[in-house]
C-alpha cells in the first residue's frame, strides 16, 4: 500500500510540476496601460504596450488586443500573426477566430494550409498534446511493467487501462507531430516583401509577398529565412517575417514613398 | 501525297504580317538610358540661410531610383541637422532615349552661424560606387532684403480631426516668388500611409494673402479617402514643371510664367498631421462605410406594373457633395417573395440647382409572389461626420401592382426554397479589446521543442529504476531475515548502552540492572533468534567467547542475572555489591557482543 501511495504520489507531483511550468504571472501593468492607451486613440502605444506585455508573459488576451491595435495601425501582417498566436496558445478563442475570418475576408489574405495532422493540433493548446503523450505512454509503461515488478495481483481492469493509455499515446502522435510541424508556420509582416531567389540583398526577386501571406520557413542563413510560399521557394528577411511560436516582434519603419 | 504535303508544309509558315501588334509597340519605345555616366549634383536650396531656417539640401543623379542606395545617415557637421523628406524619380526624352533623373530632398538646419559643408560621400549606383560631391551652407544672422527662403509645397486640408472612411479636399499649393512667378508642377503625388489618394487634380492660379502680401499661388485641388485610424500624416511632392501645368488651369489674378525649359526640381512640403478616428459603435442597417453628408432621393421603379416572373429594374440615386461616387450600393434584402440581384455599377448623376451630384444604382427585381403589393424597402445609412451620428436612408418601398397567377416554369426551376428561405449571411466584424489577460504561458515555444522536456520525459525511468532497485533490496531482505535482525539488534543496542550509560551516571541501580540485562538480551537475540527478553543467563553466556565465559565475562553477566532476579523475585532487599563499579568490565562484554552482530 505504501509503495502504492508513493507511485500516485509521485506521478501527482509530476503533473503538478508540468502545470507549474505552464503558470506564469502575467505583465497585468503593461496590460493595463495598453488597454488605457487603445481606449484613447494611440494605437502606437497600445501596440507596444501589449507586445512588451505578450513578450514577457504571452497570454492570449495580451495578444488578441496587439492584434487590434495593429489592425488599427494598418499593419495586418504583424496584426495576423498576434491573432494566430492567440490560437496557438487558446485554440477555443472565438474573438481571435473571428477576427482572422474578418481580417483575411477584408484584406483577401489566404489561410495556411494544414495538413491533415496539423489540422488535428489545433484541437487542444500547443502543449497539451506532448503531455498526453508523455502521460498516456508513461502510465501505459508502468500499467504493464509495475504489477510484475511489486508483484501486484494482476487485473483486467490493469490491463484494459494500459491498452486504453497506448492507444491514446499512439493517437496522439500525429497531432504531437504536427505541433512541431505547424510551429514552422510564419506570417510576412511588412507589405510587398520581395521574396528572394538567394539570401541576398541584391538577389533577383522571385515574387512580391503581401502583408499577412503564410508561409513555412524551411531554412535560415545570417538575417534571411529561407520559406515556402504559395508564389515559390525563396528568401526573406527576418525581420520581414514572423513565425507563430516566436515572440511578435515590431516592424521596422518604412522607408518613404517612392514617386512612380 | 506530295502535292498535299507541300500543302500542309506551306500552310505552317509563319507570315510576316502576322507578327504580333503589342510587340511592335514594345520594340518602338524608346530605351531606358543606363549607360550614361552618372553625374550626381548636391546642392543646399537656399546657400543661405539664417541659423534655424529651412534649406533643402538636394541630391540630384541621372539613374533610375531602383538602382540608387544611399546611406542609412550622411555624416555632417554636429551644428547642422539633415533629415530626408522625400524623394522622386522623373523621366526625361533625350536624344531618342529615356533619360531617367532621380532627386532625393533633406531638411537640413543649422543651429549656428556659420559656414557648413556636408562632405563628399559614396553611395551606389548600378552596383558601383559613385560620389556625391561636397555641398555647402552658409548661416548667416543678417540676410538681404530680397532673400527667398527655401521653396516647398504647402498642403492644406479642411480641418485636421476626420472619421475613417471620410472623403476630404486636399489643396496642395506652391507660392509664387517675390516676382509673382509661377510656375507648373508634374507629378504631383499626395503621401501619407492610411490615405486613399485621387489621381485627379484640378489646378487654378489664385492670390493669396500671404505676409501681408498679395501673393500669386498655384494650387491643385484633389480628394483623399481616410482609410485608416491613428494619427497620420499627409504630405505631397511634385517636380517644377515650367509652363506645362498638365492640364487646364484657371488663372485669377495677375502672374508671371516664366518661359525656357522646365528644371524639373523636385519640391515637397512638411507634413500635415491628420487625428483620423474610428467610427463610433451603433451602425445602422445597410451601413457600407458611407461617412459625409449624403442624402437619397425617392427610388424610381421602370413601371408599377409587373407580370409575375419578369424582371423590373428599380433606379436609386445617392447625392452628396464628396465622395459619392466611392458609394458602395446597399445590399438588398433576402425575401421570399422577390429574387433580387444586387446594384451595378453607379453612375454619375449631375448636380442640380439645389441638389449636389450623386450617383445612380440599379437594382434588378423578379416578384414571385402575386401577393406583392410593393418594392421591399432597402436599409441603407450613412455616417455624418458634423453631427457624428449615422443617418438612416433607407430606399423606401415602390408600391407595385404584379400580374399573372404562376410562375414561368423556367424561373421556378431556378428558385430553391432553401435559398429564398435562408438567413441573410451574418455580417463579419472585428471583436472588443479584451479587458483581461486571460489564458498565459511561460512561452509560445511548444514543450517538445524546449531543452529540458527530454529530460522530464525521462524522469518517469529513474523513478521505475528507483522503484525496480527498493524491490530488490526488499526481496533480498525477505530472504536473508538475519540481516534485518541484526540491524535492529544493533540499532537497540546503542540506544540501549546510551540508557545505561544514563542509569549509570544518575546512580540508578534498578535502571543500570534492567538497562544491562536488556542490553546483553539485545545483542544475543539474533543469534538465536529469539525474542530478547526470553533470554536467560545461561543463553547469554553461551555465546561468550571460551575464555570470557568461563573467566571474567561470565562472571560480570552471572553477577547482574542474579541482580536482577533478585530485585524481581526476592522477598527481601539484599546487598547485591557495587554493580556501577562493573560498568567498564559489562561495556567490555557488550563491545564483543555488538562485534559478533
Amino acid at each position: 500500500m505504501k509503495v502504492r501511495g508513493a507511485i500516485f504520489f509521485l506521478l501527482a507531483s509530476l503533473t503538478m510540476l508540468c502545470a507549474a511550468a505552464n503558470d506564469a504571472p502575467t505583465g497585468d501593468e503593461s496590460f493595463r496601460e495598453g488597454v488605457a492607451a487603445f481606449n484613447s486613440g494611440d494605437f502606437s502605444k497600445a501596440a507596444q504596450t501589449f507586445r512588451a506585455s505578450s513578450e514577457q508573459h504571452p497570454s492570449s488576451g495580451a495578444l488578441l488586443d496587439l492584434g487590434l491595435a495593429e489592425w488599427r495601425r494598418g499593419r495586418a501582417g504583424p496584426a495576423v500573426q498576434a491573432w494566430e498566436q492567440v490560437l496557438w496558445l487558446d485554440p477555443f478563442n472565438g474573438a481571435a477566430r473571428n477576427n482572422l475570418r474578418y481580417a483575411r475576408q477584408f484584406a483577401e489574405m489566404s489561410d495556411p494550409e494544414l495538413t491533415w495532422n496539423e489540422a488535428a493540433s489545433t484541437w487542444l493548446p500547443t502543449n497539451g498534446w506532448a503531455w498526453i503523450a508523455g502521460g498516456s505512454l508513461w502510465l501505459a509503461v508502468a500499467l504493464v511493467w509495475l504489477p510484475g515488478l511489486l508483484r501486484w495481483r494482476r487485473a483486467g481492469w490493469q490491463q484494459a487501462l494500459a491498452a486504453a493509455s497506448l492507444g491514446i499515446f499512439l493517437l496522439s502522435l500525429p497531432a504531437h507531430v504536427g505541433i512541431v510541424t505547424r510551429a514552422k508556420i510564419g506570417f510576412v509582416l511588412e507589405r510587398k516583401v520581395a521574396l528572394r531567389l538567394t539570401p541576398t540583398e541584391e538577389s533577383e526577386t522571385v515574387a512580391t509577398l503581401p502583408a499577412g501571406e503564410p508561409a513555412r520557413k524551411v531554412g535560415e542563413r545570417g538575417e534571411y529565412f529561407l520559406i515556402r510560399a504559395a508564389q515559390g521557394l525563396g528568401w526573406v528577411e527576418r525581420k520581414q517575417f514572423g513565425l507563430i511560436a516566436a515572440p511578435a516582434r515590431a516592424v521596422s519603419a518604412r522607408k518613404p514613398e517612392r514617386s512612380p | 501525297m506530295v502535292f498535299g504535303a507541300v500543302l500542309l508544309v506551306r500552310a505552317q509558315n509563319p507570315s510576316p504580317t502576322e507578327s504580333n501588334t503589342m510587340m511592335q509597340l514594345m520594340m518602338s519605345q524608346a530605351p531606358v538610358d543606363i549607360s550614361s555616366p552618372v553625374v550626381v549634383t548636391a546642392t543646399f536650396d537656399p546657400p543661405v540661410v539664417r541659423p534655424g531656417e529651412l534649406s533643402v539640401y538636394r541630391i540630384t543623379l541621372n539613374a533610375t531610383e531602383a538602382a540608387i542606395k544611399l546611406p542609412a545617415q550622411i555624416r555632417v557637421p554636429k551644428e547642422l541637422t539633415v533629415r530626408p523628406t522625400s524623394q522622386g524619380q522623373s523621366l526625361h526624352a533625350a536624344n531618342g532615349m529615356i533619360r531617367p533623373m532621380t532627386t532625393f530632398n533633406h531638411a537640413a538646419r543649422a543651429s549656428r552661424p556659420g559656414f557648413y559643408g556636408v562632405p563628399a560621400f559614396y553611395i551606389e549606383v548600378y552596383g558601383k560606387a559613385v560620389v556625391v560631391p561636397e555641398a555647402q551652407l552658409e548661416a548667416l544672422e543678417e540676410l538681404p532684403a530680397d532673400h527667398e527662403p527655401a521653396r516647398r509645397l504647402v498642403v492644406e486640408t479642411t480641418g485636421t480631426n476626420f472619421f475613417v472612411g471620410q472623403s476630404i479636399g486636399v489643396r496642395a499649393c506652391l507660392f509664387g516668388s517675390r516676382a509673382n512667378t509661377i510656375e507648373g508642377l508634374a507629378q504631383l503625388q499626395i503621401n501619407g500611409d492610411g490615405f486613399v489618394a485621387d489621381k485627379n487634380f484640378r489646378a487654378s492660379v489664385e492670390t493669396i494673402e500671404r505676409s501681408n502680401r498679395a501673393v500669386a499661388t498655384l494650387v491643385y485641388q484633389s480628394t483623399v479617402k481616410v482609410a485608416a485610424t491613428g494619427l497620420l500624416k499627409l504630405s505631397a511632392q511634385a517636380f517644377t514643371a515650367g509652363i506645362d501645368f498638365g492640364g487646364p488651369i484657371v488663372i485669377r489674378g495677375q502672374v508671371t510664367i516664366p518661359g525656357g525649359p522646365a528644371r524639373n526640381i523636385l519640391l515637397d512640403s512638411d507634413p500635415l498631421v491628420i487625428n483620423a478616428r474610428p467610427l463610433p459603435p451603433g451602425e445602422l442597417a445597410g451601413f457600407t462605410g458611407a461617412v459625409g453628408k449624403f442624402s437619397c432621393d425617392p427610388p424610381r421603379l421602370e413601371t408599377n406594373t409587373v407580370r409575375l416572373g419578369d424582371p423590373v429594374q428599380l433606379s436609386v440615386v445617392i447625392r452628396g457633395e464628396n465622395g459619392a461616387g466611392q458609394i458602395v450600393p446597399p445590399p438588398p434584402p433576402r425575401l421570399k417573395s422577390w429574387q433580387i440581384f444586387p446594384a451595378s455599377a453607379g453612375e454619375p448623376v449631375p448636380a442640380t440647382e439645389s441638389k449636389p451630384p450623386g450617383v445612380a444604382f440599379r437594382y434588378t427585381l423578379i416578384p414571385v409572389s402575386a401577393e406583392i403589393r410593393a418594392t421591399p424597402a432597402i436599409p441603407f445609412s450613412c455616417f455624418d461626420p458634423q453631427t457624428e451620428k449615422y443617418l438612416d436612408l433607407t430606399v423606401a418601398a415602390v408600391p407595385v401592382t404584379v400580374t399573372g397567377e404562376a410562375l414561368p416554369a423556367e424561373i421556378a426551376a431556378t428558385l430553391s426554397n432553401t435559398e429564398l428561405e435562408s438567413e441573410p449571411a451574418k455580417k463579419l466584424s472585428l471583436s472588443g479589446l479584451a479587458l483581461t489577460p486571460g489564458k498565459t504561458a511561460g512561452s509560445l515555444t511548444p514543450v517538445q521543442s524546449r531543452g529540458w522536456f527530454p529530460f522530464v520525459q525521462l524522469s518517469p525511468v529513474i523513478v521505475f529504476l528507483g522503484l525496480w532497485q527498493f524491490e530488490r533490496r526488499r526481496r533480498f531482505l525477505e530472504l536473508h531475515p538475519e540481516v534485518v535482525r541484526r540491524r535492529r539488534a544493533r540499532r537497540e543496542l546503542r540506544r540501549t548502552r546510551r540508557l545505561l550509560n544514563r542509569a549509570c551516571a544518575a546512580r540508578d541501580e534498578d535502571g543500570f540492572v534492567r538497562r544491562a540485562i536488556q542490553a546483553l538480551q539485545v545483542a544475543c537475540a539474533p543469534h538465536y533468534p529469539a525474542e530478547p527478553r526470553a533470554l536467560v543467563c545461561g543463553e547469554v553466556t553461551a555465546l561468550l567467547d571460551p575464555a570470557d565465559r568461563d573467566g571474567r565475562g561470565g562472571e560480570i553477566v552471572q553477577q547482574f542475572f542474579d541482580a536482577a532476579n533478585a530485585a524481581r523475585f526476592a522477598l527481601t532487599t539484599q546487598p547485591g555489591g557495587d554493580l556501577f563499579a562493573r560498568q567498564t568490565e559489562l561495556d567490555a562484554v557488550l563491545q564483543k557482543l555488538e562485534a559478533r552482530l
